[in-house]
């Protein structure tokens, strides 16, 4: 969805490193995030529809900021699909509002790592049932 | 001349030799347990997030394409970077290959990764029939009908389902220790159907073999607070006491997942204020 990579002047350079290397994850519990989750999107009043789940996968740089977006959207069997694109778009602004990403990690020797993360929204008829991972 | 010729003949018995040769005896386990070890050691040496790990993997399916740890090893950094897609058409092959080995390994990556919790139940069920009384990832088939019961509200059958959990690790001379997960989320399905009494007689058994468990003295704090009992607060401060040094709930792959019930330090901290 964002295909520009945002890094902070102080961050490290783009290695690939993942949230599981970086022993991070997001710091607000699934269940707090699955209320505000639900709130944003039926503020949002979408009809009933597809079920699945909408994968986004993006760079965290040091300093916590989000960039480069990927999306990837499953049915409820796995299998590759496509949820309308308004739908979409309004899950991406709501993850956009996670702005609390662990910040200025080191890795050995290497400080102010960035790390590439993932949040997947687990979503039946349109209404989010669990947020992982 | 004579030279040449000698060589072109080598050359073509030599090709005759490998064509007659039999080719890898992929019906036979040992041969494939030992590939597997092979190329799975291989693979590690660059670590899954490498695209020689998939590569390395890829090479053993094509010599074998009937080892199922194949493909599950290639399905993890899909699985750890939330691609489903990729992730499950791999674990769905090797579940077609060996439904007895990776059908209960399926469910559990449907309840613990996915919650998706009625594709879980159908694969445990599966894998019962094939298996009765084997284990998947350290707990038995009940321990995750009892956790799909508990996410979808169904309590009274999420009960039962630990309750056989548990008298199945009894299972022998009965003296075995419940793992104390069991009868944290025991203790949570009780607390969920307002038996407070149960569970607390629960929460405090699992905290009697894993004292510094937060999930444990957060849920026994809250179990408490509702029964107007002043020790309450001292759970709440334990939670986050033993939080803070680094003590969390034991399960595997907790770096990659968050397990039904599983807290933040930020949700310890809001039931203290």
């Amino acid at each position: 969805m964002d295909t520009t990579r945002i890094i902070h002047p102080d961050c490290a350079p783009p290695y690939g490193i993942f949230y599981y290397q970086a022993k991070v994850k997001y710091p607000v519990g699934s269940t707090e995030l699955l209320a505000a989750a639900r709130d944003f999107m039926r503020s949002k009043n979408h009809p009933p529809q597809a079920s699945g789940y909408v994968t986004f996968r993006f760079f965290v740089d040091c300093k916590g900021t989000m960039s480069r977006i990927k999306v990837m959207q499953t049915d409820e069997e796995y299998k590759p699909t496509h949820f309308p694109r308004d739908y979409i778009n309004d899950l991406h602004s709501y993850i956009r509002t996670l702005d609390r990403w662990p910040q200025n990690i080191d890795i050995e020797d290497i400080k102010n790592v960035n790390y590439i993360a993932f949040i997947t929204l687990r979503i039946r008829h349109g209404e989010i049932l669990n947020i992982l991972p | 001349m004579g030279k040449f010729l000698i060589f072109c003949l080598n050359l073509i018995l030599s090709c005759l030799y490998c064509r007659g040769q039999n080719p890898v005896d992929c019906g036979s386990k040992a041969v494939r347990d030992s590939l597997m070890m092979v190329y799975s050691d291989k693979a590690g040496k660059y670590g899954f997030n490498d695209d020689h790990w998939g590569e390395t993997l890829d090479s053993l399916i094509a010599i074998c394409p009937n080892i199922p740890e194949a493909y599950q090893e290639k399905a993890l950094p899909y699985l750890y970077n939330g691609d489903y897609a990729t992730a499950f058409a791999l674990i769905d092959k090797a579940v077609e290959i060996d439904q007895k080995g990776w059908r209960a390994y399926r469910g559990y990556l449907n309840c613990i990764f996915t919650r998706n919790y009625e594709r879980a139940m159908v694969d445990l069920r599966d894998a019962q029939l094939l298996e009765p009384r084997a284990h998947t990832m350290d707990h038995t088939y009940y321990f995750y009908y009892g956790l799909c019961y508990l996410e979808t509200g169904q309590y009274e059958l999420a009960e039962q389902e630990f309750l056989k959990d548990i008298v199945e690790q009894r299972r022998g001379d009965g003296r075995n220790d419940i793992h104390f997960n069991s009868l944290f989320y025991l203790g949570v399905t009780y607390f969920e159907l307002k038996a407070l009494d149960l569970a607390e007689k629960y929460f405090k058994d699992c905290l009697q073999l894993y004292e510094q468990f937060p999930e444990g003295n957060y849920y026994m704090g809250t179990v408490l607070r509702i029964l107007g009992n002043p020790g309450a607060e001292s759970y709440f401060a334990k939670a986050r006491e033993f939080y803070n040094e680094g003590y969390r709930m034991t399960e595997p792959n907790l770096t990659y997942v968050t397990f039904p019930r599983q807290l933040s330090l930020i949700e310890i901290d809001e039931i203290q204020k």
